[in-house]
């Protein structure tokens, strides 16, 4: 219920088209029964045999409801989707504002690529969620009102069968339909998610289940997940079928009804038997207002479930990292420190960090190195406030992170990572990103620095090249490099350079290094890497083993220390280097 | 161009209207049901006209037509039933078709197999076997059978109007094909303008989606605020777009709309004038007068199920796509139900082999001739992209050789049942390739038969026993799509356990890629240590170490073989290989 009202808010800023969409809809099915009404009238008068002249006013009526009927029709449509635009566009910005300070602290904890394309998913069914919900329901109640109150006028009992019949159809049925629908709809996601995991899962292994001969099994697993999904629809299906019989019953009867009750009120001659073919064909032209009902319900619980699911993602959960101080330093600062700092995720209870400490001085270079999985990400999530230290504290020039001005922290720094986001826009529009006020020239500047150049020169668009979704247009080096020429751009205190050269070949590798490395003599930088072999320069060198640091010091007192990192060195030495 | 995509169009309806063949009984139903349905509309208006004529005309009290009333109650209850009935069964029909269609785009993946599913993207191949085979579902449980009830109720009432009133049956007669042809037209009109919509739609979707995705980015960036006025312009710049286009696809409904109103009033007036001149009874003006809207009813239902049909014709051009691939045919040369047996001693032979995939110019493998020896260890080595995995590729007969021939002790590769040759071969690839399944599962798959101690036995080999038994769940421990749940280390040793499970003679290895975790390399180096022991073993390297213990090298360069020989024949013999070698080699 809170979340149907939380729902309909946002039709609230659409407020004046939303009645004038139920005022079309209103007028569509009411110039149905007035066209059937009159055209009832017509005829049975006209059997009468009276002079062409009383007959003037129906034909007027008939031609009059023929005519407009469509063009209600269409008014209704347009106003409808006018508003269904509206309040979706309203939902979009909701969730962008409120998803915002949320991530990425509430998007990593779930696999976030699911999550978003399931809120795309959710936030398009919510489309519906006014043209098939809220506007038929307002214009049933209304029509409905209408049609009985007219039948009351030619005998007044007829209102309230008529009002029964409508009402057993367009509340009762619905219902019903609500609570079956519901039931199925869970179990219907449910297998559906369930198939397309087993369908993924069938194509990524095919060669190795081909090879191992279990291509009959794996089919017969797949088959039996899509038979669940295709057993949940039919269900559905039979439910739509088992209403339609049922409405098709209730409105039949309610016409034998209206007829029962008017036949002896005509014989003796109360209500002219004109009003009887008259009242007949309105009463079965005024079910056309609750006939989308029943699949509304359907739709409405599919919209709610779909709201619930969105509204409980942008809930701020616990551990969501809120702007709450805002101190603003008016310099730039100097010395990043992190001290004692343990961190683990929530839903994890090993620790991914543990008793970490370290300085990062302008003008240093310090080098984290470890196993996957050993911490050296969450480090950076933490230096950027996405989520808050268990114990210990990051500071920048002795401010404790947490104190400062969220986004005048994030500017003190430059981020490069794996994950490092290539928009769906233009070259320009993505370097932009970095520097908002930046000149042409400094983007190019910057692209040439990121060793982009001749990439650059041979766009036949140049800065207006569209780089398109995740990057696809371009190459995973592209991409990274790009994320290079942002950082040049934002020229920051603090770069944090995660895996820069994960996506580049060994050659490439090296001399992309180089580049990052004497990009800015002003900058501390911290590189988190695999690669041991270009570590010389390094002022100091982090091993990162389990979330602890088991080694430091420079690469040659490393390597003649002969410990852990020195056997990785002499691991990674093994390798076998082919140029492509 | 447009020519072409509307012949496809064509034949696809045809196709897809084809299909009804698997599941004929239910449609057979369907059409039995409809007609039966439409007769009772008919039968009930007439009775109902009767009712109201005899008490409005004939002044009949409610008693002397309560045995109609009678007869009405039952042809509703009937309809009702048969309404209910109808739609099951074309819920049943569509139900049977996309079982059918799934079944058969499942087996053709399998066969196409893994060289076609990796130039597909897998999302998509999903896509089309689950949603696309479901968008057909509206098209056979709800547009097809709409079809069938606007063919045959109008056909029906015009039968019975006819003879009754020839001028409104000739109203029908003429209003009812304008239907179809404006439904028709409109539709070709705003065509072009519904695929704008849609593709503004998809951008749309697709911007706001790129924006959640990047929100990490922006957010380091400090750019993540400014945004929100980006999504709001967006989004109304699609809403006026949008509602530009609706404006014109709304038409349709005006057009359709009005042609069934009009016609219906025209007809009324055009009776009721008659009825005045005393040209037609009561009786039967307001029998037509009850047939009218059920006469444009199923039509104008049509125009509103047009768009499910519209979206079912082109999944299923995707779906028809790719059950048309051509396979390449894996048992060209085979014998009639020869079994082969493996001898203790072989040579497997690559003559003149050539491999091209079909959507590049440029040949993956390039006359390649090769021999490798029973019982050796065999190192491929190369750059990325010079066609090693071709070539693993090749001996798995996940393709076959554009040209050139592969023997295997003497016999051509491709004349041995490719079921018994996979059971002659493990294989190891980077990507272990596990499956939503427990443990003991994801092993066993090597040996559906394996007794539980044999799977500890190959995992204790795999050195993954001591980790399960640490799990609370042990072998029974569940894995979850896409090996959510297991570090890369323990999944390359789930793949090592079921290569030694399956105990095949000749093994195909990819080396993982380091690990910068010296525990891990220990235990998995020890592992493939203890596999490749008397096995005919083909494995691509990159470690040195590894390299200098192979009996056999073979280095390809840009799809042609570069050298071969023991490594220290390499050493002396190729430049390639030493310059590599002297890279790295020299540091370690």
């Amino acid at each position: 219920m809170k979340d149907l009202a939380r729902l309909l808010s946002f039709l609230r800023p659409a407020f004046s088209q939303v009645a004038l969409s139920v005022l079309a809809g209103v007028a569509t099915i009411s110039a149905g029964v007035g066209l059937l009404g009159t055209s009832a009238y017509l005829i049975a008068a006209a059997a009468l045999h009276p002079s062409i002249a009383d007959l003037q006013v129906a034909i007027v009526g008939v031609r009059f409801f023929g005519i407009s009927r469509g063009v209600f029709r269409y008014f209704e449509r347009l106003v409808s989707h006018s508003v269904n635009l509206k309040v979706l566009a309203g939902i979009r910005v909701w969730f962008y504002q409120a998803i915002e300070p949320l991530a990425p602290a509430r998007l990593q904890s779930i696999h976030s690529g699911d999550l978003l394309q399931r809120a795309m998913g959710d936030i398009e069914t919510l489309e519906n969620f006014y043209v098939r919900c809220v506007s038929p329901l307002a214009v049933a109640l209304i029509t409905g009102g209408l049609a009985s109150w007219f039948l009351g006028t030619i005998f007044p009992p007829l209102s309230g069968v008529l009002a029964a019949g409508l009402a057993l159809n367009g509340i009762a049925l619905p219902a019903l339909m609500f609570v079956f629908s519901k039931r199925n709809a869970r179990k219907l996601t449910q297998a559906r998610a369930e198939s397309s995991a087993g369908m993924v899962e069938f194509i990524q292994n095919l060669g190795v289940v081909q090879v191992f001969g279990g291509q009959k099994a794996a089919l017969a697993r797949v088959m039996h997940g899509t038979d669940l999904h295709t057993n949940r629809v039919l269900a559905n299906r039979v439910m739509d079928a088992a209403s339609d019989g049922i409405a098709l019953l209730i409105s039949n009867l309610t016409l034998l009804g209206v007829l029962w009750w008017m036949i002896p009120a005509v014989d003796s001659g109360t209500v002219s038997g004109v009003l009887l073919a008259v009242a007949a064909l309105v009463t079965l032209a005024s079910f056309e207002g609750v006939t989308p009902l029943p699949l509304a319900a359907q739709q409405l619980n599919a919209s709610l479930e779909a709201a619930r699911r969105l509204f409980d993602l942008a809930q701020p959960g616990a551990r969501a990292v809120l702007s709450g101080q805002a101190l603003l330093p008016d310099r730039a600062p100097d010395r990043l420190a992190v001290q004692q700092v343990s961190f683990a995720y929530p839903e994890d209870d090993a620790p991914v960090l543990n008793d970490v400490s370290f300085t990062l001085e302008r003008g240093q270079k310090i080098a984290v190195v470890g196993p996957s999985g050993a911490g050296k990400t969450s480090l950076i999530n933490l230096m950027l406030r996405f989520w808050h230290p268990d114990a210990g504290k990051i500071s920048l020039d002795g401010h404790d992170i947490s104190m400062l001005d969220e986004d005048w922290l994030r500017r003190q720094y430059g981020v490069v990572s794996p994950t490092s986001s290539i928009f769906n826009a233009s070259l320009r529009e993505n370097l932009l990103l970095a520097r908002p006020q930046a000149r042409v020239e400094e983007l190019v500047d910057a692209l040439h620095k990121a060793q982009l150049g001749s990439w650059y020169e041979s766009l036949p668009k140049g800065l207006e090249t569209w780089l398109g979704e995740q990057g696809a247009h371009i190459s995973a080096g592209e991409s990274q490099r790009i994320a290079m020429a942002r950082l040049i751009l934002q020229n920051p205190p603090f770069m944090l350079l995660d895996e820069p050269t994960a996506n580049l070949d060994p050659a490439n590798a090296a001399s992309t290094l180089r580049v990052l490395m004497s990009l800015s003599a002003n900058s501390g930088i911290l590189l988190i890497t695999q690669d041991l072999l270009h570590l010389e320069g390094m002022d100091q060198i982090l091993l990162l083993e389990k979330g602890r640091i088991t080694e430091r010091g420079t690469y040659c007192e490393l390597v003649s220390q002969k410990g852990r990192f020195a056997l990785l060195v002499d691991m990674q030495s093994d390798e076998l280097l082919m140029a492509a | 161009m447009e020519h072409f995509e509307h012949n496809l169009t064509m034949r696809t309806s045809q196709r897809l209207i084809g299909e009804v063949r698997t599941s004929r009984y239910w449609f057979g139903l369907t059409v039995l049901l409809s007609l039966f349905a439409g007769g009772l509309i008919i039968f009930q208006a007439h009775r109902l006209s009767s009712l109201v004529n005899g008490v409005f005309m004939a002044g009949q009290s409610r008693q002397a037509v309560a045995a109609i009333f009678g007869l009405l109650g039952l042809i509703i209850l009937f309809r009702a039933v048969i309404a209910a009935l109808n739609g099951s069964a074309a819920g049943m029909l569509a139900a049977g078709i996309k079982r059918h269609l799934r079944l058969l785009l499942l087996e053709k993946i399998e066969r196409l197999g893994p060289s076609f599913t990796s130039g597909e993207a897998t999302g998509e191949l999903t896509t089309t076997t689950l949603q696309g085979v479901d968008s057909l579902d509206a098209y056979f449980s709800q547009y097809l059978p709409q079809i069938l009830v606007a063919a045959l109720l109008p056909t029906l009432i015009l039968l019975v109007v006819f003879p009754i009133d020839a001028i409104t049956g000739l109203i029908f007669l003429v209003t009812a094909p304008l239907i179809p042809f404006f439904m028709w037209l409109i539709g070709k009109a705003s065509e072009n303008e519904t695929r704008r919509q849609w593709l503004a739609l998809s951008r749309l979707g697709s911007y706001f989606l790129d924006t959640l995705q990047g929100i990490t980015t922006l957010k380091a960036l400090g750019q993540s605020k400014a945004r929100t006025q980006q999504v709001r312009e967006v989004s109304d710049a699609y809403r006026e777009t949008t509602l530009r286009v609706l404006r014109i696809t709304f038409l349709s409904a005006l057009t359709l709309e009005m042609l069934a109103t009009i016609s219906t009033a025209v007809v009324a007036v055009e009776i009721g004038l008659r009825l005045l001149a005393a040209k037609i009874a009561f009786e039967q003006a307001f029998f037509i007068l009850l047939l009218a809207p059920e006469f444009y009813l199923p039509l104008r239902a049509l125009g509103a199920r047009f768009h499910a049909g519209m979206s079912g014709v082109s999944a299923a051009k995707r779906i028809y796509e790719v059950l048309d691939t051509p396979e390449p045919d894996q048992n060209i040369g085979i014998k009639e139900q020869e079994s082969f047996i493996l001898p203790q001693s072989f040579k497997i032979r690559f003559s003149d082999v050539s491999f091209a995939y079909a959507d590049r110019d440029q040949d993956s493998l390039k006359g390649m001739n090769l021999t490798l020896e029973s019982g050796k260890l065999h190192g491929l080595i190369g750059a990325s992209g010079c066609g090693k995995s071709t070539l693993m590729q090749l001996l798995l007969r996940f393709i076959e050789p554009t040209a050139g021939r592969i023997f295997v002790d003497g016999n051509e590769l491709n004349s041995i049942h490719l079921e018994d040759w996979r059971r002659q071969i493990s294989w190891v690839p980077q990507k272990p390739g596990l499956l939503s399944a427990s443990i003991l599962e994801n092993i066993r798959l090597a040996r559906p038969d394996a007794s539980l101690r044999e799977v500890q036995a190959a995992a204790e080999r795999a050195q993954l026993h001591q980790l399960v038994m640490s799990l609370p769940k042990g072998y029974d421990t569940p894995l979850y799509e896409q090996a959510g749940g297991v570090s890369s280390g323990q999944a390359q040793r789930i793949a090592l356990a079921r290569a030694f499970l399956k105990d095949a003679p000749i093994l195909l290895l990819d080396e993982p890629a380091a690990h910068l975790d010296i525990e891990l390399e220990r235990e998995l180096n020890h592992a493939i240590e203890d596999l490749i022991v008397g096995r005919t073993v083909l494995m691509i390297a990159h470690r040195l170490s590894t390299i200098m213990h192979c009996d056999q090298l073979i280095l390809l360069d840009c799809g042609s073989l570069s050298a071969a020989g023991t490594p220290s024949e390499l050493l002396r013999t190729s430049l390639l290989y030493r310059t590599a070698f002297a890279e790295r080699g020299g540091r370690g």
